[in-house]
């Protein structure tokens, strides 16, 4: 039985009137007309394509909103690589609505830094009358709210949220989603919505569970519940028994378009590795750290200690000494060393400090005075990120940080000062997501995120729609250490910075394939097997991408 | 210009002669128009500003727009007080004067010419078929007075008449009893049979799809309950509450739903009966 409901506010109208209906026939013609215009004449069109002015989407864009309406029924993980234009699509998916009278009250929850980006654009190129939340009172007053997930958590915001319905929920950067007891993900279980979209390239960092709890906001049961679900599909923490059955669950739920497949005409990327010879003091320095830190991974590993330290220490060596001498200080600090363990740390502190010149700045000031147009240097650390700042200022280059802890304001201005006033942008990756770049083409990655997923991410930045240039990609590559052979792994073997992978993502974690990298480095004897395992690592990844292909294809 | 903006255009221009906004000249494929003070209000959001201006006895000068509706680049040499923009289907400032249309277009009364005019009240009522998608269909009846005799599709029909909005002298209306509350029963019976007469699939797919996402839910919670079992009272109680609330927010998307909204109501004069 459908339900069946009759309006009666023109009957009331026209009772208030004394039954009489005066007014200009012109005007009732007119507004025939008008309502004639936005009367939805077929299911299935994306009716809002033609009341778009001020945006011409792409075809795949259009694809994705049309098949998120029409056969995932609204609610869905938008899951495109980095790019491609998710916020289009999800700006698609809820102007349709609105035209369609569907959806009047959404709540659209994103990074801080994100809210006004996001006002700004659906405003602008949507013609979605958005704002910013503000303050308390901003929950009932605005139709269309953009918000931080971070200050929706807290009361008495979180209070006014969940008070009332939401027909439209939109989650940006939904990886922040991926722990089910986290209050972020608690909060977007707790609110009441009827659509539901989901926007994140990674949905899965460390661990399939992080899929699973995704999915089940959206659709619970979807992959049944956990017991089910760890049996049916998960082989390891970080790959699927059966990708695609998998594949096959998610497609329920879950659009992910590849750069690859889709008709956007990217520009070119053009790769270059840098080879860097160290100095003496650097190589005295970059050994003794990692024969220490070999060893003690060893006995570490078998008294179940944690190697955290190690790890992080390890990597640091790659990027600056500078960055490895905040670890060494807390490593002494936290007086959790034996005595030998301290004198050896003490020693590598003094070597760190001693070292009188940095090859890897010396090269990235000449080539950023080479470059002579806008630059984007990728560090993993904020000590070395400080460091360059304060390198690049003594050469006369104007340079700019931007972190992911930044506040709202402060992103946007930064970004507005790389545009308009410095050469260089000096950024740590979580300082990266979601913000967009298109005006630089010329990115230096200072040091390299050990897995391919990360690396992308900082590509994206830049190489997305919006880019008319080629993208130069230059990659530091210091002889004869840990460094080398992660580029050549990145670059060779996978062939991560020219063709772009697809769903490894989804496969595998980027801490589990960090993990995994670093066992190989720690636990080789000598250079060939180092190689030869990571050779491993690298088919691993080969086929869990092809496997999806076929998964696709399927 | 492409036809479509043509049209927009065209109506445009109808909308503003007929709440008397001042045209001034303009450039091919453009319009200048000065609003009037309460159509300025609905054109522009700026509650405040009025309040103010009210409060504080202003008389701010009557606002001017230069609205262009082709691709060429928006004049440069405008003088200070007009605010020049780009109109297409959908930009802002469409949708308020489509708002204003609507509002001040709800009701009307009009006159065919000739020397006996009976009396036809014409509806126009959306009928919705709502689910997770939606479809409507725009219909309009004409009703008789005299014989209450329906005449669908009203509106095409009226198209082709010459309608005025004063009585000429020289008619003679036949003027009959208005039960208002009556004749939306006749137009509501209408959309039912109209109703009756669609293509009903979309609601059975739609009641399907609510029945199987309503019991893979049900599946999905009986199977968390037994995970649950041993856990402690308040887990299962917050479990079951997130079922109720996921089986609420089902309903309010699968659903299906036929809503009837009467948009518009006309009292016309004619001559004749609305032709086919």
């Amino acid at each position: 039985m459908t339900h069946y409901i009759e309006h009666d506010d023109l009957l009331s109208a026209l009772k208030e009137r004394g039954g009489l209906p005066v007014g200009s026939f012109e005007l009732f013609q007119l507004a025939y007309e008008a309502e004639l215009r936005s009367t939805q004449h077929s299911l299935d069109d994306l009716s809002c394509l033609s009341v778009l002015p001020n945006l011409i989407p792409f075809p795949h864009q259009i694809e994705t909103a049309k098949r998120v309406i029409h056969e995932l029924h609204g609610r869905a993980l938008l899951a495109d690589e980095v790019g491609l234009g998710k916020t289009i699509e999800a700006g698609l998916i809820l102007k349709e609505y609105i035209v369609r009278g569907l959806v009047q009250k959404a709540l659209i929850l994103v990074p801080a830094s994100l809210v006004l980006q996001w006002t700004r654009e659906l405003n602008e190129k949507f013609g979605v009358r958005a704002f910013a939340q503000r303050n308390e009172w901003s929950w009932t007053t605005y139709d269309v709210l953009v918000a931080s997930l971070d200050t929706t958590k807290r009361d008495p915001h979180r209070a006014a949220v969940l008070s009332q319905p939401y027909d439209l929920l939109i989650v940006d950067e939904a990886h922040k989603l991926k722990n089910s007891r986290t209050r972020n993900w608690q909060l977007i279980n707790e609110i009441q919505k009827k659509y539901l979209l989901l926007v994140t390239a990674t949905p899965v960092q460390n661990d399939m569970k992080e899929l699973y709890n995704l999915i089940n906001l959206l659709r619970p049961g979807q992959l049944g519940n956990p017991k089910h679900f760890t049996k049916e599909h998960v082989s390891t923490k970080r790959s699927p028994k059966n990708p695609v059955a998998l594949r096959h669950a998610l497609s329920d739920v879950m659009v992910r378009n590849r750069r690859v497949e889709s008709a956007v005409d990217f520009t070119e990327r053009h790769v270059k590795i840098v080879p860097l010879e160290l100095s003496t003091e650097e190589r005295e320095l970059y050994d003794a750290v990692t024969s220490f830190v070999r060893e003690e991974f060893m006995r570490r590993k078998e008294s179940k200690r944690s190697v955290l330290a190690l790890i992080t220490l390890q990597r640091e060596i790659c990027s600056s000494s500078y960055a490895a001498l905040g670890t060494l200080e807390g490593m002494l600090k936290r007086g959790r060393l034996t005595p030998s363990e301290a004198m050896r740390v003490q020693e590598l502190y003094h070597l760190a400090e001693a070292v009188p010149g940095y090859t890897k700045i010396s090269k990235v000031i000449e080539l950023i005075k080479s470059i002579n147009d806008k630059v984007i240097v990728f560090t993993e650390y904020r000590a070395t990120q400080d460091f360059l700042l304060y390198m690049l200022q003594q050469s006369n280059i104007k340079a700019v940080l931007f972190r992911g802890g930044y506040k709202r304001g402060k992103k946007d201005w930064m970004k507005d000062l790389f545009e308009r006033r410095a050469q260089v942008l000096i950024a740590t990756e979580a300082g990266g997501e979601g913000i967009n770049l298109q005006f630089c083409n010329q990115v230096i990655n200072y040091d390299l995120p050990w897995n391919p997923m990360r690396v992308e991410q900082r590509i994206g930045r830049v190489h997305r729609v919006g880019q008319t240039r080629p993208v130069y990609i230059q990659n530091f590559s210091t002889k004869g250490t840990i460094e080398e052979h992660i580029v050549r792994m990145l670059q060779d073997k996978i062939q991560m910075f020219e063709q772009v992978i697809g769903e490894l993502d989804v496969i595998l974690g980027p801490r589990a394939f960090e993990e995994d990298v670093l066992e190989a480095l720690l636990e080789s004897r000598d250079e060939s097997e180092i190689k030869a395992r990571l050779n491993v690592l690298s088919k691993r990844v080969k086929r869990s991408d092809t496997s999806n292909h076929q998964g696709t294809a399927t | 210009m492409p036809s479509e903006s043509q049209a927009l255009m065209d109506w445009a221009i109808r909308f503003f002669d007929s709440v008397n906004a001042v045209r001034h000249p303009s450039s091919p494929n453009s319009l200048r128009v000065q609003l009037p003070r309460e159509i300025d209000k609905e054109l522009t959001d700026r509650p405040f500003f009025w309040m103010w201006a009210e409060a504080m006895n202003e008389n701010p000068p009557e606002t001017i727009l230069h609205l262009q509706f082709d691709d060429a680049p928006l004049p440069e040499d405008l003088p200070q007080d007009v605010q020049k923009e780009r109109i297409a289907l959908g930009c802002y400032r469409m949708l308020r004067m489509e708002a204003s249309a609507k509002k001040r277009g709800a009701f009307a009364v009009a006159y065919e010419q000739g020397a006996v005019l009976h009396p036809y009240v014409v509806f126009v009522v959306k009928i919705s078929f709502v689910s997770d998608r939606r479809i409507d269909f725009l219909e309009s009846y004409a009703i008789s007075l005299r014989d209450q005799r329906v005449y669908p599709d009203a509106m095409t029909r009226l198209a082709r008449k010459k309608l005025m909005s004063s009585r000429s002298p020289q008619s003679q209306i036949m003027s009959l009893p208005l039960d208002v509350d009556a004749l939306f029963q006749i137009m509501f019976q209408c959309t039912k049979m109209d109703i009756s007469r669609k293509d009903g699939m979309w609601a059975v797919e739609a009641r399907k799809r609510l029945t199987d996402e309503l019991s893979r839910l049900e599946n999905y919670y009986k199977s968390m309950e037994n995970e649950t079992l041993e856990t402690n009272e308040v887990q299962q109680k917050s479990m079951a509450g997130e079922y109720e609330l996921r089986k609420a927010e089902t309903i309010w998307r699968f659903e299906p739903k036929i809503e009837v909204r009467p948009l518009q109501f006309a009292l016309v004069y004619l001559a004749t009966a609305p032709g086919p």
